[in-house]
């Protein structure tokens, strides 16, 4: 879906853009540096960012951009047969780059590969709607946001871009950040709560299952996360950076000594990171390297009248593991299994007897699937629709609701998925025990759907 | 002439070690297992699970001193502070070794039970402790006499054997849970004995506890810290995140506490897998743990971990994965499959012993920083076994390095429970961990024998429902296979020395081989016994039907086990519902589907069992 807020002229202005984006890029100079110079990066020149435009379906480099690699003293620019190029994410051998971009400014983004060198462009995404954020899976396709009707949706293709899959089934706005060592995607939603936007950092497995929170804090606005070699998530909280750690269940603020910092980071080496950070609202975004050890901060990169943001190490490094997917082909339903629906973060009173099940009809209009008794050590298995919404509902003898989920989630088909309890918590392990659910028979609750509609 | 002799001669030589190099036998490892210091902590004393020897370590010079040949596969180390004596448990023979380090000699041997494992020495009594896992029980010998008590019974597997209190106490954990049923949470314990009345005294009850290691006492002996496996083997293994198969923990106890108390190692993301050995230092300001499947020791504050342990919710910790921040401080990496731990006397100096790289590291333990490692045998060249046999150790694979192959099959066999696996749908298919002795010749693999080979199990359907992770591919995989294969046999210990078979198992084999009743009617031939358990590996290598099946079964048919060291399994069948092996013929064949039983009386059906042993 083409974005209103970008007015492209044809031809004519997409040379003029890719002009200013050469001027641009000429009169960018370096800070004295006062490390050691950092390896070859990339980043992206863009006379505006708008880094939180997406989540309003608005276009976040609405004066154009272009991807330029930095190395040494030389700067630059990749792909320049693209109009407007972002987004780059360098392959896990070193040598290709990922980009969105658009070869004429009247055209939707798409996803692209250039080695780094600059040569052997070519096009992976097709249609009519912008496909961004691309990042290369370890299977070797690549997985991407793509602009929809009401948000947008995460998919993986072929670096051919034949065979694509979706990966998101709950309407949403989704943005694809990086993917985890354990083969993970990262992504980020937005949920617009009362007057302001939030965005919260999930996970999901390459092919659309096991989607859940990185961590159920719930808490700050989370954006643009990147995974550090330390297995550290690093990201932009409420204007600032923060740290996701394995051993944590919360996140941890990281301390700048510059506000206005945004993701995604660039790992240099052990505690050592590239980001762009502007020092006021009014001012522009310029690259910084951060040595947390030393809690040194240095300017690296800054453009007369541009922002320097997203900047991307050019190396090879090890690749995320790869996931074997288990999904099921034969199966055209999926299966939830939740061991004690009052293991939850939100202790609520009383008693659950039953769980009420939605997906959303016409329009995102919940629709009630059915329900399913809840065992008296709280366990449920129930059969659910394969990539379609799904919220749950706790309610009590009387029906009650006890506990209603906030948030939709989905299981793909043929998934098999389990949950140790009602919004538990990922630091939360099940306890060992034969739940009553199964004791009973291994067959799950197909559940008998009525008409009724949650007021 | 003389150029042609020279090249031709290298090119032998080259040849030669080519062959050599390619096979895997030409090499031989030590995979150091377990350590102990001598009183002065002059040297450290290392039992060489390969090789049969006792290795003397001088830790001035830092480089390997003596070498004892001792037993088959000497595991358990206790030193005698007062004489500097060394005694060495020789699992494969059931014997103790007592070396005397200085004249680089075995002095005495003297007899244990089955499968020495952990020793431990009551210094004032003259006793030594020697946990047998195979028997279950623990061997008291009188080191002034040589001679042995009577076995005190302790359990399934007990493997590992800790003073304390001057060793007024000992304190014994076992591999292998109780599992009443199946389907039951597994329950361990560790068993508290008296050393002056050579009484058992308390047994302390570990809930949910799976495979258990080593314990370490605090040096009052108030609090005792046992390295355990809390298995998740009664929930579908849909899941590997959030601790979904294996929780790394440790069981603290004793009179600190009052109650048992278990707490996690692992982090949300990155597990601490197999906890094996633990070392206090004094004043319990660091605690060790080597955590065999992650390549890491990790270092505990053990004030925090005890305030933890002391915290009303603690109860609730065991499954906080974000707990273990508390307490632990950091993770050093050491070699591979990092096992057995002695820490000096003044608490400087830590040693590990890295089982599959052939070395001890030595670390600062005051800083936790490594400080040297030592090679104590082959640390270059890697055969496909030996790279087989590190893949398999190791959590890597695993999402989250939550566990490795051998988390379920404990040192190559079994962990003794059944689990709940997805693939076959939830709650259905419930099968039993197999032991891996006699691989090579067991195909189909798998209960149901769904997997032709090995590189099907271990390789795609490992990855898709065990690791959920990038398993084993190409070369490892390979390497895993070759080292699956060649998986030692651990001797049987009830054929007579000679091979021949006593009066009870000849009547034995006579039974297992009939082919009419007792009442002189024809026995079908498929209900035979040889008909099924034939061969090297007494297996026919097809599905069977034995009227075993259950109502979580979709099939009633399933692979045919081999039954080498059958004896050795702590339950049978697909389910391991039998806990016995003359529960096969009594309560699970009813219906003489499994051979004809029904007409043998039960001296008869015991001497079937005793023949069933010798396999």
């Amino acid at each position: 879906m083409e974005n209103p807020s970008v007015k492209f002229g044809g031809r004519r202005q997409a040379f003029r853009l890719a002009r200013r984006m050469v001027l641009l890029g000429s009169s960018m100079f370096m800070l004295a540096a006062q490390d050691r110079t950092p390896p070859a990066y990339l980043y992206t020149l863009a006379p505006r960012y708008e880094p939180d435009a997406w989540t309003r379906g608005e276009e976040r480099f609405p004066a154009g951009a272009a991807v330029y690699l930095s190395s040494g003293r030389e700067r630059r620019r990749i792909a320049p047969d693209l109009v407007v190029s972002a987004d780059a994410f360098v392959s896990y051998d070193g040598t290709r780059v990922l980009l969105a971009g658009k070869r004429a400014t009247n055209e939707p983004w798409q996803i692209w590969e250039t080695s780094v060198d600059g040569g052997g462009l070519r096009r992976i995404t097709k249609g009519g709607t912008d496909c961004t954020r691309p990042l290369y899976l370890p299977d070797g396709r690549v997985v991407y946001t793509r602009r929809t009707a009401d948000g947008s949706v995460l998919e993986a293709a072929h670096s051919d871009g034949g065979t694509i899959e979706r990966l998101t089934f709950v309407p949403g706005a989704y943005l694809a950040d990086d993917v985890l060592k354990d083969g993970r995607i990262l992504f980020e939603v937005a949920r617009h709560e009362s007057a302001a936007t939030k965005r919260e950092l999930f996970t999901v497995y390459p092919d659309g299952t096991g989607v859940e929170s990185l961590r159920c804090d719930h808490g700050p606005d989370q954006a643009e996360g990147r995974q550090l070699t330390s297995g550290d998530v690093i990201f932009r909280a409420d204007g600032q950076l923060a740290r996701i750690q394995s051993a944590f269940a919360l996140q941890a603020m990281v301390r700048l000594p510059i506000a206005g910092a945004v993701g995604p980071v660039a790992e240099v080496g052990p505690n050592s990171w590239i980001f762009a950070a502007r020092d006021s609202v009014a001012r522009r975004f310029s690259l910084y390297r951060w040595q947390e050890s030393r809690r040194r901060l240095v300017s690296i990169e800054r453009a007369a009248g541009a922002n320097t943001v997203q900047p991307v190490i050019v190396a090879a490094r090890t690749p995320p593991r790869d996931f074997p997917s288990a999904l099921q082909k034969s199966r055209r339903t999926a299966n939830a299994l939740c061991l004690r629906v009052s293991q939850s973060m939100d202790p609520y009173d009383g008693v659950a007897q039953s769980v009420r099940v939605y997906s959303q009809g016409q329009e995102g209009s919940p629709v009630v699937l059915g329900q399913a008794e809840v065992h008296k050590d709280g366990s449920f298995f129930v059969q659910l629709p394969g990539d379609r919404p799904l919220r749950f509902e706790l309610l009590d003898a009387a029906g009650r609701t006890l506990r209603a989920e906030r948030n939709w989630i989905w299981l793909r088909t043929g998934e098999q998925r389990i949950c140790t309890g009602c919004h538990a918590g990922p630091e939360r392990a099940p306890e060992n025990r034969l739940p009553d659910a199964l004791r009973l028979g291994a067959e799950p609750v197909v559940l008998r759907g009525t008409a009724a509609v949650r007021p | 002439m003389c150029m042609r002799a020279t090249i031709t001669a290298h090119c032998l030589l080259i040849a030669l070690c080519s062959t050599l190099a390619g096979r895997d036998d030409a090499v031989q490892y030590s995979s150091p297992e377990e350590l102990a210091l001598s009183p002065d902590g002059r040297w450290l004393y290392v039992s060489c699970g390969d090789s049969g020897e006792l290795v003397a370590i001088d830790t001035r010079t830092r480089r390997v001193s003596e070498r004892v040949r001792v037993g088959r596969k000497p595991r358990g180390l206790a030193v005698d502070r007062d004489s500097g004596l060394v005694y060495v448990a020789n699992s494969w023979d059931d014997t103790v070794s007592e070396v005397d380090p200085k004249a680089t000699r075995v002095i005495r041997t003297f007899p244990a039970g089955r499968e020495p494992t952990g020793l431990a020495l009551d210094m004032q009594a003259h006793r030594l402790y020697a946990a047998n896992r195979i028997g279950g029980d623990v061997t008291v010998v009188d080191l002034h006499t040589g001679r042995a008590d009577p076995a005190m019974p302790i359990g399934p597997g007990a493997s590992y054997v800790t003073p304390a209190r001057g060793a007024s106490r000992i304190y014994v954990s076992r591999i292998f849970p109780a599992v009443a049923q199946p389907r039951d949470v597994p329950q361990n314990e560790i068993t508290e004995i008296d050393s002056a009345s050579g009484r058992i005294l308390s047994r302390f009850p570990i809930p949910g506890a799976g495979a258990m290691f080593h314990t370490a006492l605090s040096p009052a002996g108030d609090l005792g810290i046992a390295a355990i496996l809390r298995p998740k083997n009664l929930i579908p293994t849909a899941h590997v995140e959030h601790g979904g198969m294996f929780g790394n923990s440790l069981a603290l106890f004793g009179p600190k506490l009052g109650r048992v108390v278990m707490l996690p190692l692992d982090e949300m993301e990155n597990s601490l897998a197999q906890p094996f050995d633990i070392a206090i230092a004094p004043g319990l300001a660091r605690i060790f743990v080597s955590a065999s499947g992650a390549d890491e020791v990790a270092v505990l504050d053990g004030r925090r971990l005890l305030a933890a342990a002391q915290a009303p919710n603690s109860g609730l910790l065991v499954d906080d994965l974000s707990a273990s921040a508390r307490y632990v401080v950091s993770r050093i990496p050491v070699g591979r499959n990092p096992r057995g731990l002695a820490l000096s006397s003044d608490g400087k100096r830590l040693y590990i012993a890295n089982r599959l790289d052939d070395t001890v590291t030595c670390v600062d333990a005051l800083r936790g920083t490594l400080l040297y490692t030592i090679p104590i045998g082959e640390t270059t060249r890697l055969t496909s076994k030996r790279r087989g046999e590190q893949l398999f150790y190791s959590a890597r694979f695993a999402f989250a390095r939550q566990f490795s192959c051998s988390s379920c099959h404990l040192d190559g066999v079994t962990d003794g429970l059944s689990w709940d696996l997805e693939q076959d749908g939830f709650g259905l298919d419930i099968v039993s961990t197999r032991p891996l002795e006699a691989l090579a010749e067991s195909a189909p693999y798998k209960w149901s024998g769904t997997n032709p080979d090995l590189e099907t199990e271990c390789g795609v359907r490992s990855e898709q429902y065990f690791f959920r992770s990038q398993g084993f591919r190409g070369k490892e995989l390979s390497d895993v296979v070759s080292f699956l294969k060649s998986i030692p046999t651990r001797p049987n210990r009830n054929r007579l020395p000679n091979g021949s078979f006593s009066p009870a198992q000849t009547r034995g084999k006579t039974i297992f081989e009939r082919k009419i009743t007792k009442d002189g009617r024809i026995i079908l031939p498929i209900l035979q016994c040889p008909a099924c358990h034939f061969g090297p590996a007494f297996t026919s290598n097809r599905l069977a039907n034995v009227g075993t099946r259950q109502k979580t079964d979709r099939s009633g048919t399933f692979d045919t086990p081999q039954l080498i060291n059958a004896c050795y399994k702590p339950s049978y069948l697909h389910d391991g519902s039998a806990r016995t092996l003359k529960e096969l013929f009594t309560v699970f064949n009813p219906r003489d589907l499994h051979g004809i039983t029904s007409d043998l009386s039960p001296a008869e059906l015991d001497d079937l069992v005793e023949y069933l042993k010798t396999l």
